[in-house]
């Protein structure tokens, strides 16, 4: 068994990517993922593998381009606001199913924001990769274990589907430091076949080109949303906990779960049948399990997030479709809710249930 | 019968271009460059937005089509995972030196081993001639109001090459013209230069190409090499601005 180590989010993430092969790591300082970009910018000249600070996210995110066309496992983490200037570029990156890596550590807020943590990037995150209505496959991890389990599976996923994998974590999960099992180093991965490593004279590759009429058609968009559906079947992940016999049903993701957990306990030992189900994809999102809720017995569902107006919320309701009561806690800025506000808000719905 | 002269094979069938646009010239230079010096195998370009994009169909290297400005950070990704390549991008002004400033200055500045082409022609060709930054005083644009440029709404036109020059870690600096036909032969030596110092010194390399745009500069075809003697070059002086030591 391998030796448990205490880290933090941010390295278990970076260390974790380099042992699952990442090879090319562009990245801009930006709280509270500095850590990471501060781990990579030692550990990747280490292990002989390459590492830029880029001039801006921008430049970031297009050094990660250009690095997954030439067949690398290329890879970058940011925050918040930052997300915001690797948009258009994300968007290219679903568009040329280039198979890259993001991590976005949540900081709460619009504009400038603050560096508490938040959740307020979901629908960002979810609805559409940039524009043109593209998706990154968008998982969130709950602790610092899965934190790093999913960045080290993130790399093969990306790979198999030619897709982005996108890391929706917060600044409570990338910051805590907990005891975490790292999974092996992978060596010799070969390099990516129909990746632009110099084929000139008929073996040219022609990455995001306007003569790609198998991506830039209908026929194109047709298997992106094929590919979508495929992972909604096959790839969707979830936890359920508590959940066997649970009548009333908290669904939330990284801090809010961590921070609700506690509650579904203290719950329980008041003879409460709670439970908390908690997505770790966010796209897909796990919409006919949620939709199943009502054939289990389960009799109300408690949404909690860190964002006002709260997001997650509108897929759960897509999900229940009005079959059963939805309530919700939510908070932002310098007011996240207590283990204890969560166990008071479970009491007022389980008394209107 | 002995063959005196063959169409480059990187060039596959007709292009798109206007008549009388300097890229499929400049496609062509860099095609013989490639060929003659057997790097076609190893060549991988990171490609702009603009009117550049409609090289794709008809070249036969590796693309790579880029967000508009951000060649220079897509090639620095580029040549970070394939060094022992020739890495280049292919820009128009407006890419490079407008909307992409920050990455190409960074580019150099870091001194990534890769060529830069900037492929100047005062215009944004494929939205149907908007001023660009190095749109001349007085040129008409379809933005530039009727009298053209006006130095005191919108400055000066840009002079990338000069400002790459001053960068420390850029290793060859050269700005050409492709007008006439001895412009034509100092040119494809420029672009044989910074890609040889790019393969052999592993340096930073920049070549800006004056290039025709006679749809956009309301000219005939014809006409536009006089328009560049008469105009262009006096704002856009021709040579080399920054080389390694003694050559």
């Amino acid at each position: 068994m391998a030796k448990r180590e205490l880290m933090s989010g941010n390295v278990a993430m970076a260390e974790s990517a380099i042992r699952a092969g990442c090879n090319f790591f562009a990245s801009y300082p930006i709280t509270p993922q500095t850590t990471l970009l501060e781990y990579m910018s030692t550990r990747m000249f280490e292990v002989g593998r390459e590492f830029i600070q880029a001039e801006s996210e921008i430049g970031a995110i297009n050094m990660v381009m250009g690095a997954a066309a030439a067949g690398g496992r290329a890879f970058t983490a940011t925050a918040g606001m930052a997300v915001s200037l690797m948009m258009e570029t994300l968007s290219y990156l679903c568009a040329a199913k280039l198979p890259s890596v993001v991590v976005n550590i949540q900081r709460t807020g619009a504009g400038a924001g603050g560096i508490t943590s938040s959740q307020t990037d979901f629908h960002y995150a979810t609805k559409s990769m940039g524009h043109g209505g593209l998706h990154a496959y968008v998982l969130s991890p709950g602790d610092v274990q899965e934190a790093a389990d999913l960045v080290y599976d993130a790399f093969a996923f990306a790979e198999k589907y030619q897709c982005l994998v996108y890391i929706l974590t917060d600044a409570m999960v990338a910051q805590v430091m907990e005891p975490v099992e790292l999974k092996p180093m992978l060596e010799n991965l070969p390099v990516r076949e129909g990746s632009a490593q110099g084929s000139a004279l008929g073996g040219t590759k022609r990455i995001n080109t306007i003569n790609r009429t198998d991506l830039r058609s209908l026929e194109g968009y047709r298997s992106f949303e094929a590919m979508y559906d495929t992972w909604q079947r096959e790839e969707v992940r979830y936890e359920e906990y508590r959940m066997e016999d649970a009548e009333i049903v908290l669904v939330a993701t990284g801090m809010s779960a961590r921070i609700a957990r506690g509650a579904i306990d203290t719950l329980r030992a008041e003879g409460v049948k709670a439970g908390m189900f908690r997505p770790i994809t966010l796209y897909p999102f796990p919409t006919q399990q949620i939709r199943g809720f009502a054939q289990r017995g389960i009799k109300a569902v408690l949404d909690a997030e860190v964002a006002v107006p709260a997001q997650m919320i509108d897929d759960v309701d897509h999900a229940l479709q009005g079959s059963l009561p939805l309530y919700k806690i939510d908070c932002t800025w310098n007011t996240v809710f207590t283990t204890e506000d969560i166990e008071k808000k479970l009491r007022e719905v389980a008394q209107e249930v | 019968m002995k063959a005196v002269y063959e169409r480059n094979p990187l060039l596959m069938g007709s292009n798109k271009f206007c008549p009388g646009c300097g890229h499929p010239l400049l496609n062509k230079i860099i095609a013989d460059v490639l060929a003659e010096n057997n790097w076609a195998g190893d060549a991988i370009t990171a490609l702009c937005i603009g009117c550049a994009l409609n090289m794709t169909p008809y070249v036969d290297w590796d693309l790579v089509q880029c967000p508009h400005g951000r060649a220079a950070a897509v090639a620095t990704g580029i040549k970070h995972v394939q060094k022992s390549k020739l890495v280049f991008t292919y820009q128009g002004d407006g890419d490079a030196a407008g909307i992409g400033l920050t990455e190409t200055f960074h580019a150099a500045s870091r001194g990534e081993p890769f060529t830069q082409i900037m492929v100047n022609n005062q215009i944004y060709g494929m939205t149907g001639g908007q001023s660009s930054c190095t749109t001349l005083i007085g040129q008409k644009t379809t933005t530039s109001g009727p009298s053209g440029r006006d130095p005191a709404h919108t400055g000066y036109p840009t002079k990338l090459a000069e400002v790459i020059a001053m960068v420390d870690a850029a290793g060859y600096v050269a700005r050409v013209s492709i007008h006439t036909p001895k412009h034509i032969r100092q040119a494809k030596k420029a672009i044989e230069k910074a890609f040889r110092l790019q393969m052999e010194e592993n340096k930073y390399t920049f070549v800006e190409v004056l290039a025709m745009c006679p749809t956009n500069f309301h000219v005939e075809p014809w006409d536009a090499p006089a328009y560049t003697e008469e105009k262009v070059l006096p704002v856009f002086p021709l040579g080399e601005f920054k080389t390694p030591e003694g050559r």
